[in-house]
Parts: C-alpha cells; structure tokens; sequence
C-alpha cells in the first residue's frame, strides 16, 4: 500500500508516467469502489431512513453528505483536499445522526436517524486506502470525539440507547480502518503481476541476454535485417531498408537488402513519403521512389513506407521499393503493416539496450579517466619532479645522476603513455564531427608524440552510422593505431576511413615490425576488437602488410554501389 | 614586460590542487636564485584571490581544478592583468587543450610529463614576454590545426571535381574515367552533396573557396 502511494507521488510529480505501472488499474479501481460505495450507502440513508423516520429531513442530510463527498471523491489523494473532504463527510455524518436521532428514549421510527453512522465507513475506508492508515485511525478517533461531544451537549453520553447505536457506528468504522489495507490488496489487480517484480523480471532476462552478446538478439542491426527477411518473404521488393531516427532530423541506415546499394531518403525536412510516414504513422503507398538513385531502365516503381511505432514514438521506418508499378495494394502493404508492429517493439527494446550501454559505457570511461588523471598520474608527475630535485643536488657528472637521468627518462616516458591513454578515454565521437574527423584527430595527436608521420584517406558522405556504431568503429581504430605506436616502431601509419552507411571500411597500416614478431591474435587488444567488431556485426580482418608492417581493416556491410551492376552479396571490393 | 633584474627575484604563485606537486616545483623554483615563490593555491578562486593579493610576476597555474578549470581562472586572470606571466601545466594530451590555453591568454604551455626544470624555463619566458605564447609542440599542432578540416574528398572524386571544372558532359566524365555513366552520376552527387552545392556552378564555387581547386586565372605552366 505505501509502495503504491509513493509510486502515486511520483507520477504527480512527473517522475513517471501512470502507464508504466499497473497502478493505474488499481486507482481505477479504488475510485469505482469509492464512488458505488458512496452511492449504496447514500440511497440506503436516503430509502431507509425516509422509511424508518417518515421526515423529509433525511434527504436534506443524504444530499448534505453528497455535497460533503465531492472534494473526496475527485482530489482523494490531493494532502489538503482529499482529507478535508473526508473530515467533512464524518463531521457531516455525525451532526446528521445526532439531528435525526431525537433525545429521549429512541425507538422506531426514530432510531432510523442511527441509519446515518454507516456511512462513516466511506472516508474512513477511503483514507486508509489513499493516504494510509494512520489518518483512517485519525478518522475514527475524530468521529467518536464528535459523537461524544454531541452525546455531551444534548445530554445523553450516558444513556444507552444514545451509546449503543454510537458505539456501533465507531467500531464499524474502526473496522473499516483496519481493514482497509487489505481491501487495497484486493483491489490490486491479481491477474498482472506488480511492478516491481515485473520489472525485476525484465531486467533478469535483459541480463541473460546482454550476456550473451555479442552477436545478441538486442542488436538493432539483426532485428532489423530479420524484419527485412520477413517483408521479402511476404511482398515483392526489390530494395528494401530499416531506417532509424538519429539526431537533427536525419534518419539512419540500420539494415538493407537489394541486390545494389541504394541512397535512401534519409532527411525529415523533405516533402516525400519517408517524411509523411513519420509523421502521421500510416504506410504510405508512392509510385515516387523513396531511395535517391533509380533503378536503370526502370519503366515505373511503386514504394511502401511503413512506420515503426512503439507506443506514441515513431522508432523508425521500413522503406521498400518494388520495380513495378502498384506493387503494394492496399491488402498486402496492410500485411506489411501488422509485420511491422512487433518488430517495432523488438527494435525499439534494441535500440535502448544500446543507448544505455552507450551511455553507462561512455560514464565509466569518464570516470577511469577522472581517477587516472587525479591519482596515479599526478603521483607519477610528484616522483618525476622528485628526481629531478635529487638530480640537481648530485654532480652533474657522477653516476648516479646518470642513472636518475635514465629514471627520469622512464618517468617522462610512463606519464605521456597515461596522458595518451587519457586522450584515448576522453575521446568521442562528436556529434556534428563525425567518425573520420575522430578517428584523424585521434590518429594525428597520437602520430605528434610517438613520432611518425601519419597519412589520412578520408572519405565521409554526409549520412550518418548509428552513434553506437560509430562508438565502437572509433575505438577499434584507436586499439589499431595504438598498437602501431606500442608494438610496430613503425615510421608511417596510414588512416583509410570510407564512411558510407550502412557501409563502412577502416583501415590502419603500418610500416612497422608486422604482428608475426608480437605473440599477435592472443594480444588483449586484438581480442578486444574482434569483440568490438562482432557486436556491430563488423569483419575485422588482421594481416601482414606487404612489404611489411601490419594492416588491420575493420569492414562493415557491403560495399557496392556501381550503377546497374549487382554486387555478390557480402562483397566488400570496391574499385 | 620589463626583464627580471639580477637583483629582484621574479615572484611566482603556484596554483595546483596536488601538495607534493607544488612541493616538488617549489623546491624546482628555489633552487634557482632568480625566482621566489610567493605562495601556493589550491583551488581555481584561491589563485584569482592570491594574484589580486600578492600581485606575482608568473603564475604557474593547473588546468584542472578541483572548482574549476585553470583555463578559465587563466581567461580571468589576463583579463585584469596583461602583463602577468601565466604557465599552463597540464595532464591532459590533446591540441584541443594547448589552443584552449593559446586562447585563454596564456603564455606558455607544458605538459606535466616535461621535467620540473621546463616548467621554470617557461617562467623565465613568461616573466619576459607574457604576450608571446610557448609551447613545445606548437609548431606541429599548428601544422595539424592547418591541415584541412573541411569536406574530405576521394581520390575519385577529386579526379571528377577536375573534370567536371575543365567542362565536361556526364558521359564525358564516365568514359574518362572507363565507368559507367550511372557510376559517374553517382560520383557527382556525392561530390556535390558534400561540397553542399545543387548544381555544378555552387559546386565550382565551394571547391574554389575550400581551395580544393585553383582558381581558373592561375598560372597553369
């Protein structure tokens, strides 16, 4: 109960929505409970009592009591309407029974006023079961303080047909109190499972399957490609793709299929279908083409764009094109459409995972690089100048200074490998930069201090990889050019770095010692990217360059985009 | 401005959260009879507090703080006194970092690899020629700074962006080039998409800006 009500709070707080709990259910339902309870009760009063007392006065008090349940009935939880409401009901409830009780000895049709009590039981079990049970015991404490009182002023506290019937009322009400906890139990609906384990269970099984990436089933690219398969398989298309939201209004390539490359439509400014699509969240149906390169010799198109949505968010889109005209009639772009849905959800619970990886991977980096830099680094720099105070003191000429002359050497040489490192865990991918601007500015600090001449081939288009994509490109190239600088002595690094999405190739070469002299593939760094690189379902091949030096090349998708010629698939040749 | 007399020590104020680090670059300091340290701060608000107090000749500040950046304590500090030597000591790799300090109005940079004896020889310099910045490496990082930053094209697309200012036509461009015309179009638009030109005249006239072409009245022998 008091997980519900603080779950409440939250939710006017704006912390949370109501629907990402069930407790919207259980308010529901309290709230149907409290206003048919009110009702019974009040037509009770109103029937019985005119009955039992012949007076017109009950219905004056029945509608009193309805007025006095408003503020109750739709602030309940509100902490100053809500109760001010539940007190007036059981002030009103009490100043009722004792007006239409009248003194003396109470006997039908009299009695009938004691119908009133009762309904005690409404803000007593209404209070319990919003604000908890101490202002319900409040309630009851409140109402027999009353019914004393006014047992006091009419002067019959102590007789007993006064005392009874008052009794009964309170512990009526004391029993609603007690029980109303329970009654919040209930409410809540059985047939879902709370919350909390709810989410607990979530979680365990986002666990299970982080743990098994890479190559997971919670890989944006996989999802999407298998929503490809599954509309290929359903519809005639020749090119399809999965277009993702990425930032500034431009959408991302995260999977596509045709026997071509093909520039889809990837800007939401444009006045074409891929826009209207997102926008209204309704297939549409084009005989425009949607991809920006047209088919040779195509005599007409049609394309079908159905958006992803997942709740109220459009996630993406699934862009297909069909060389014929009015390849998707109304039935089969419907059928395309109901695929569509639950691929959403999957992409959409994707998508997450990876943003969240993204972002607790990117603070613990921050923060090793915070530590790094604020201990063992700045401890270093204290030794080194803590040499060169002893070096000034010992003659310039004896041995020993040259010895701490070498462990000076050594100290410089440590610190500038942990300001590289720091470089290396401070570095992004900005988001207006891009990955070859990164990856040359990190390839250009690095080849200024190890000393040697790095040449770039940069080749960029302006549509944009997924961030996480682009996370983990960027950091395999900088686990490459930091091997060259470790382990190669190598006087040239060249940077290759085509960046063409959903294809992306990079390339770093050095003229160094080559991997056969390193002990090579069981190097941690070589392991590490080979993970990096089936996370993005990436190729990282590893070889020794000719004449010699290593070459390592990260390839991502397939490459070929040349007019009317078809590519094998997988092929990663270009010209 | 004026250049330390023999006789009058030049006055520095060292500015760093660690104390074994001013430790160390005080004893670097004493050890030459030319300088005298004035005092120590921790904090970016103690070294601005300090200056304004002890008025030092050179300023040997940290670039992280723990209330703050040096950067912008350096940035404050210029700004009230341009002729005061401000030394930037830094952990951090980068060039981002040395032309944050070039700009903030520094006059020298060293990174806290550098041995204690050139943090006080860019004192010396500081003291001397406060306006003129420093920097072990600033030759290369300005070579790296000049290196182009904007559109990177192919090699491919270098060779169509010639061509297509000599003039030619589409399929000229597709049989100079022993491709197909489609792969030539393809070309094109990804060359005009990154120059961020609709036609070829905008296309022609961002290359020329970018200096990604030469001007047409160039000598061309």
């Amino acid at each position: 109960m008091a997980s519900a009500r603080e779950l409440r709070d939250a939710v006017d707080a704006g912390l949370l929505e109501a629907g990402d709990y069930d407790l919207g259910d259980a308010t529901l339902r309290a709230k149907v409970l409290m206003v048919t309870g009110r009702l019974i009760m009040l037509s009770f009063i109103a029937v019985g009592g005119l009955a039992a007392t012949r007076s017109v006065w009950v219905l004056g008090w029945t509608a009193l009591l309805a007025l006095a349940a408003v503020p109750a009935l739709t602030a309940p939880w509100r902490p100053v309407l809500g109760r001010a409401g539940r007190a007036a009901e059981v002030v009103v409830a009490v100043v009722a029974a004792l007006a239409l009780v009248p003194v003396g000895p109470a006997l039908p049709p009299h009695g009938g006023g004691w119908l009133v009590l009762p309904y005690l039981l409404a803000p007593v079990v209404g209070a319990g079961l919003y604000k908890g049970r101490p202002e319900a015991t409040a309630l009851v404490v409140m109402s027999g303080l009353a019914l004393a009182a006014g047992g006091l002023v009419t002067g019959r506290l102590t007789d007993s047909t006064y005392l009874l019937p008052a009794s009964a009322g309170l512990v009526l009400a004391a029993v609603g109190a007690a029980f109303s906890g329970a009654l919040y139990r209930l409410l809540r609906t059985p047939r879902r499972p709370h919350s909390w384990p709810e989410a607990t269970r979530l979680l365990t099984q986002l666990r299970t399957v982080a743990r098994h990436l890479p190559g997971g089933t919670l890989d944006p690219g996989g999802i999407a490609a298998h929503l490809l398969d599954e509309v290929r398989a359903l519809a005639p298309v020749d090119r399809a793709a999965v277009l993702g939201a990425s930032g500034g209004g431009r959408l991302v390539v995260l999977a596509q299929t045709g026997a071509d490359r093909v520039d889809w439509e990837t800007s939401l400014d444009a006045d074409s279908a891929v826009a209207d699509a997102w926008a209204s969240q309704q297939s549409q149906v084009t005989s425009r083409p949607v991809s920006r390169t047209r088919a040779a010799g195509g005599t007409g198109i049609s394309a079908l764009v159905v958006p992803l949505v997942s709740g109220v968010r459009t996630i993406g889109l699934l862009a297909a094109e069909a060389d014929a005209v009015g390849a998707y009639p109304p039935r089969l772009s419907h059928r395309v459409t109901e695929i569509a849905g639950p691929a959403a959800l999957r992409l959409e619970a994707a998508l997450l995972f990876d943003e969240i990886r993204t972002l607790a991977t990117t603070e613990e980096r921050q923060r090793l690089a915070r530590e790094i830099h604020d201990g063992v680094a700045q401890e270093l720099v204290m030794v080194g100048y803590g040499i060169d105070n002893a070096l000034a003191q010992l003659p310039a000429d004896s041995a020993a200074a040259a010895d701490l002359q070498a462990l000076r050497g050594e100290v410089t040489r440590v610190i500038t490998e942990l300001r590289l490192s720091l470089f290396e865990l401070r570095s992004e991918v900005d988001r207006h930069g891009g990955l070859a601007a990164a990856i040359a500015d990190y390839a250009r600090t690095i080849g200024a201090s190890a000393g040697f001449r790095v040449h770039l081939s940069l080749d960029e288009s302006t549509a944009r990889l997924p961030a996480a994509v682009e996370g983990e490109l960027l950091r395999i190239a900088q686990e490459a050019i930091t091997n060259a600088r470790k382990h190669a002595r190598a006087e040239n690094l060249w940077v290759m770095c085509e960046v063409d999405p959903p294809y992306a190739r990079i390339e770093v070469s050095d003229d160094g010692q080559g991997i056969a002299a390193g002990s090579g593939d069981g190097r941690y760094g070589m392991k590490i990217m080979k993970e990096r690189a089936s996370r993005i379902r990436g190729h990282l091949d590893v070889r020794t360059r000719d004449p010699r030096g290593t070459t390592v090349a990260m390839v991502l998708g397939k490459a070929a985009r040349r007019g009317s010629v078809s590519a094998p698939e997988g092929g990663d040749h270009r010209e | 401005m004026s250049a330390p007399i023999a006789t009058v020590p030049t006055r520095v104020l060292l500015v760093d959260d660690h104390d074994l680090i001013r430790k160390g670059l005080r004893h670097a300091f004493e050890r030459d009879p030319l300088f005298e340290v004035v005092g120590e701060a921790a904090t970016a608000g103690d070294a601005v507090r300090q200056c304004a107090a002890l008025t030092p000749d050179v300023v040997i500040m940290d670039l992280r703080l723990p209330d703050g950046s040096g950067l912008d304590a350096t940035r404050q500090l210029r700004k009230t006194n341009p002729t005061m030597g401000i030394v930037v000591l830094t952990m951090y790799a980068g060039d981002d970092q040395l032309f944050g300090a070039l700009e903030a109005g520094a006059s020298a940079f060293v990174p806290k690899s550098s041995p204690a004896d050139e943090v006080v020889a860019a004192a010396r310099h500081a003291a001397s020629t406060p306006n003129a910045f420093t920097a072990a490496d600033l030759a290369e990082a300005m070579k790296r700074r000049l290196a182009p930053s904007g559109p990177q094209l192919s090699p491919r697309e270098s060779q169509v962006l010639k061509l297509l200012a000599d003039g030619m036509s589409v399929a000229g461009i597709a049989k100079q080039l022993y491709v197909s015309e489609s792969t030539a179009k393809t070309h094109i638009s990804k060359l005009y998409e990154k120059l961020g030109a609709a036609n070829r005249a905008q296309a022609l006239m961002t290359a020329l800006r970018l200096g990604l072409l030469e001007a047409p009245d160039a000598p061309r022998f």
